[in-house]
């Protein structure tokens, strides 16, 4: 909240506690960043922000481009902050939120949004957070917010045990669709449950569990209601053909009354140590389906910290187009993969970076996993080519322009930032990140968070036998070899495991 | 966690909150690293005011009226057509190479072989490797694909509007100069034969194959995925690459479609410096008269006397993939609109008559919906659910009951005007970003529609009545034509499907070919 206002709220018309405006404009392209983007004019995402007496973040862009209006409701809580015994919750509960509230009627949410002209209707749940969303023609703001504020104010005056238990059923069978009866579906979790402890709220995934999502009653919907969605632990972003001001008065009125209640403490567990591990994991994962596939995974720093913007250049080097390392080595001069995918997936608690390839017909997931470490021991030991560094870059940096283009996006990436980031108006600092990386910068990072002994790796083993979305068969560890960056100074008989395969 | 604005709302709500209990600071023990059971019993009861105004829907302020962007036209002075909506609020273009003839109208060429060619494109040039292509468009930071599918092939670009004259020479040249070089033809064989036989564990993707298969016969284009079969992708040489491109890319089907951060002038120069050199292949490729629209393909009769029920087998499924499924419409039919209307009500929105039925009456499924697959030809009708195997039966009785039902009644006032307001107002959602607007234009090109197409839509779709839904439901749904394809574990469905009456099913392959063997019940 440290830059000056580019823009401010002219009129305090309402009773609204404003306590900050922070417009953010991207400040003039620097020499080296002009040298990386190739002189593309700076674009700019201008927010101003807003609290309303009931501590509800109200974050406000103006983007005239189009007659709509985006708007993207973040509630600060995930599966990160299920109960034990309640994994899936968080996701549940996100359906049980457009099956109606006081003055919604059953069946008419999306409905009366669509008739609208509403468009990108949904909901997400991930670990860190819980999004509501909709794009409206920009005479049909005041639908969105009342839609959004009834549910927000008035959920449970209409929950009832027979919607409960059929969007539980949709529910189970979103699980059946996307994870169940989808080929090589559950290894994620299979991974997410090695890398992390039980402990650590990441062990599970948001998807959750069938027995989990058995157990859940109608009082847990009621429990997870108050004490989450409490408009002091959400964030209202309103981006599109709108006036500032005016959005923030339709704001004002309909989630103005919403009474604020106490947000638990959740330091216990949004804080957690950072994920060491003690060796290489290797889960031997049995699948139905037709071709081999190996994982390797990482635990990493969190989203916007040191390492994590490196890591998504890291992933551009190794499989982003044809000369990437690895699309390179696996794919296109050896034939031994059918595709090969690296992503830093980054989040709020740690992130986790995650190789994924799959071996074309008669090749094996362990020829792929030891060319894979061939090209990982050559990143780390040879660095980045500028010419490498550049095309990452480039990528990076289009991408985030690219993203603008959505008003939904826009709203969406306001939210992202003002959670993750702490500042909504983020994205000059998040394209400087990119601009400002450097070869050594990105081969650091690489050598730091992708050691070969500290991993979690899954072979997954075609089997006509075994449920599509993979099954856990075995699993071993090979104890990390301790080295000096491990243990300074090296005591004189230090436990070396032998070379253990 | 370090969030600045997370005091500030908490001193706001002692300020103007009071009887909101503050979070008690916390003295006791650390507490487990997961998140409590429950949350502690609240001793106040928050209750948000019912206030008169939130007792219904707004009604909202005037009506926005779509107003369709600006497209202009110009002729390159090789006679290429280009089409342009320019955009300056972003510094972003996206460029199309838009050639008139896809997959479906090209009945000589062998099944896959116009995807392939697409595919080939981005693959080497006579004077580009698929690795210096690759490498050019990534120092741009370029988004790019090139393809084929049933009525038209696309090459495309979007680029920050700096990298436009470093990107449009690469994007000409592929689409001019491509070389279909053997050993990338060979890479790029190898890799579709492992993805067709990746399909395989795809539930979805069986659905699919079948229904072509079932409705088409094998021998029309449309009769196959578009990538062909594996046994069609190891025949596919380089001159029926050659040939299809020398058909179908040749400046005399081609259309170059523009959106955003350029001028109209600067635009036309920068077109005819990489395009002008683009001319029609003399003498003119044989055979010459299969060229797009002037042979559509025939529509396909629906065989009455075909098995009803066609089931793919996939042992141990808990789910199958049920699709009800017949002959559609053509892009051109002259009900077009009337039947984009019927289809949002039938199964295009979430809210429509299926999803509501299957999803949130019945609980069988995640998500039902339909479509008119509307191509040069008439391309199939599908309305599918992914549904609890023990709902199989079920889910179909529920689809053909919603078949039978918006072709007997009329749809409601009500319905009829939700369906209407969304077709109308999503219409500006539709131009938001430059490969929306570049898609938008590109349908202009390969469907030959009107340039003011967009402008009159909301008009056409208001001057709709329920009876021209109807009218459309009774040409092109039979609900005793339809095929149903179920793609699930045959021991367990077969029998549940018995009291459908659809009679002995159809057993067909992952692939979508008919299997010989019956199933064998003890």
């Amino acid at each position: 909240m440290s830059s000056a206002c580019a823009l401010r709220l002219r009129h305090a018309l309402l009773p609204v506690a404003l306590t900050c405006t922070a417009g953010l404009l991207a400040p003039p392209a620097r020499a080296d960043e002009v040298a990386t983007t190739g002189g593309v004019r700076p674009v700019t995402l201008t927010v101003q922000m807003a609290h309303l007496g009931n501590g509800l973040e109200v974050l406000l862009h103006e983007d005239h481009r189009t007659p709509i209006v985006s708007v993207n409701l973040w509630y600060h809580v995930g599966s990160k902050d299920e109960p034990a015994g309640k994994n899936g919750f968080a996701h549940l509960f996100e359906h049980v939120m457009f099956q109606g509230s006081r003055h919604v009627a059953e069946g008419t949410y999306v409905r009366d949004l669509e008739q609208a002209g509403g468009t990108s209707i949904n909901g997400s749940t991930s670990t860190d957070r819980t999004n509501y969303f909709e794009t409206v023609p920009r005479n049909r703001l005041d639908l969105a917010l009342w839609l959004e504020s009834d549910r927000m104010g008035f959920l449970l005056d209409h929950i009832e045990e027979a919607t409960f238990s059929a969007q539980r059923d949709v529910v189970k069978n979103e699980r059946r669709q996307n994870y169940e009866g989808a080929p090589y579906g559950m290894v994620e979790q299979l991974l997410v449950e090695q890398m992390y402890p039980d402990s650590h709220p990441y062990h599970r995934v948001s998807i959750g569990s069938p027995q989990d999502l058995d157990a859940a009653t109608l009082d847990d919907v009621r429990a997870f209601f108050r004490t989450w969605y409490l408009p002091n632990n959400a964030t209202l972003v309103i981006a599109g053909d709108v006036d500032a001001a005016a959005a923030l008065a339709l704001a004002e009125r309909y989630f103005g009354p919403i009474p604020a209640g106490p947000v638990p403490d959740r330091r216990a567990w949004d804080d957690p140590p950072a994920v060491t591990l003690t060796g290489e994991k290797t889960l031997d994962v049995a699948a139905g389906v037709e071709l081999p596939r190996v994982y390797l995974a990482w635990p990493t720093p969190p989203s916007f910290r040191s390492g994590d913007g490196e890591l998504d250049l890291a992933a551009s080097v190794l499989t982003g187009g044809k000369t990437s390392r690895l699309y390179k080595r696996l794919v296109y001069d050896a034939r031994i993969a059918q595709s090969v995918e690296a992503h830093e997936d980054s989040r709020q608690l740690g992130s986790k970076f995650v190789i994924i390839a799959t071996a074309q017909p008669g090749h094996s997931a362990d020829e792929l996993r030891e060319a894979i470490d061939d090209e990982l021991g050559r990143l780390s030991s040879g660095g980045v080519t500028p010419a490498e560094l550049g095309r990452a870059k480039a990528r990076a940096l289009a991408g985030l322009v690219f993203d603008l283009e959505h008003d939904s996006e826009r709203a969406n990436l306001i939210n992202l930032y003002n959670q993750l980031a702490h500042d909504p108006g983020f994205l000059p600092r998040d394209m400087d990140r990119y601009a400002t990386a450097t070869a050594e910068g990105v081969a650091d990072a690489a050598r730091r968070y992708l050691p070969h002994g500290r991993r979690v790796v899954a072979v997954v083993t075609p089997d006509r036998t075994a449920p599509v979305c993979g099954v856990l068969r075995g699993s071993r560890e090979v104890p990390a070899r301790l080295t000096t960056a491990d243990v300074a100074p090296p005591p004189p008989a230090a436990p070396v495991s032998p070379g253990v395969r | 966690m370090n969030r600045p604005v997370a005091f500030v709302a908490a001193a706001l709500l002692v300020a103007c909150a009071p009887e909101v209990l503050p979070v008690a600071p916390s003295l006791a023990p650390p507490p487990p690293a997961v998140a409590p059971q429950v949350a502690p019993a609240l001793p106040v009861v928050r209750a948000t005011p019912d206030d008169p105004f939130r007792r219904s829907a707004p009604e909202g302020g005037p009506a926005v009226a779509f107003v369709a962007p600006t497209m202009r036209e110009l002729h390159l002075r090789n006679g290429v057509r280009v089409l342009l909506v320019e955009r300056h609020d972003l510094p972003v273009v996206a460029v199309r190479v838009v050639a008139k003839g896809g997959a479906g109208d090209l009945p000589w060429a062998p099944p896959g072989a116009a995807s392939m060619m697409g595919s080939m494109l981005e693959l080497g040039t006579t004077t580009r490797t698929a690795l210096e292509i690759s490498d050019a468009y990534e120092a741009l930071g370029a988004m790019h694909a090139a393809w084929v599918d049933w009525d038209s092939g696309g090459a495309a670009i979007k680029v920050t509007t700096d990298k436009l004259d470093l990107a449009l020479p690469v994007l000409a040249d592929i689409v001019m100069h491509p070389s279909f070089q053997g050993e990338e033809l060979d890479r790029l064989r190898a890799r579709s034969l492992a993805a067709i036989q990746q399909a395989k564990s795809s539930a979805q993707a069986m659905g699919a194959a079948a229904t072509a298969a079932a409705l088409y016969g094998r021998g029309h284009a449309y009769g196959h995925a578009l990538e062909g079969q594996a046994a069609d992708v190891e025949k596919i040489d380089r001159t029926d690459l050659a040939r299809v491109h020398a058909v179908v890319w040749s400046p005399l089907h081609a259309s170059v479609v523009v959106a955003g951060d350029v001028t109209l002038e600067a635009l036309a120069k920068k077109l005819d410096a990489v395009f002008g050199a683009w001319t029609p292949p003399e003498p003119p490729p044989l055979p010459s008269r299969v060229v797009p629209r002037e042979v559509p393909p025939p529509a396909p009769v629906a065989r009455r006397d075909a098995p009803r029920l066609v089931v793919v087998d996939k042992p141990g499924a808990s789910q199958s993939v049920v699709r009800c499924a017949e002959v559609g419409v053509a892009r051109a039919a002259p009900d077009h609109d009337a039947v984009a209307l019927l289809n949002a009500i039938f199964g295009g929105m979430f809210s429509s008559r299926i999803n509501l039925n299957l999803r949130e009456v019945h609980g069988f499924t995640y998500g039902a919906h339909s479509r008119f697959d509307e191509r040069h030809g008439a391309g199939p009708f599908v309305a599918t659910a992914t549904v609890k195997a023990e709902s199989t039966a079920a889910s179909i009785g529920e689809l053909l009951k919603e078949v039978r039902t918006i072709r007997d009644d009329l749809v409601s006032p009500e319905e009829l005007r939700r369906a209407k307001e969304s077709l109308k107002q999503a219409l500006p959602a539709r131009f938001e970003s430059v490969d929306a607007v570049t898609q938008a234009l590109s349908d202009l090109v390969v469907y030959d529609l009107p340039i003011d197409e967009y402008a009159t839509r909301a008009a056409r779709i208001d001057r709709l009545t329920a009876e021209d839904v109807r009218k459309a439901a009774r040409r092109h749904l039979h609900p005793r034509a339809l095929r149903v394809i179920v793609v699930g574990d045959r021991s367990r469905v077969e029998p549940l499907l018995e009291p459908l009456h659809l009679g002995a099913p159809e057993v067909r392959d992952a692939y979508g070919d008919v299997a010989a063997a019956p199933l064998v019940r003890p």
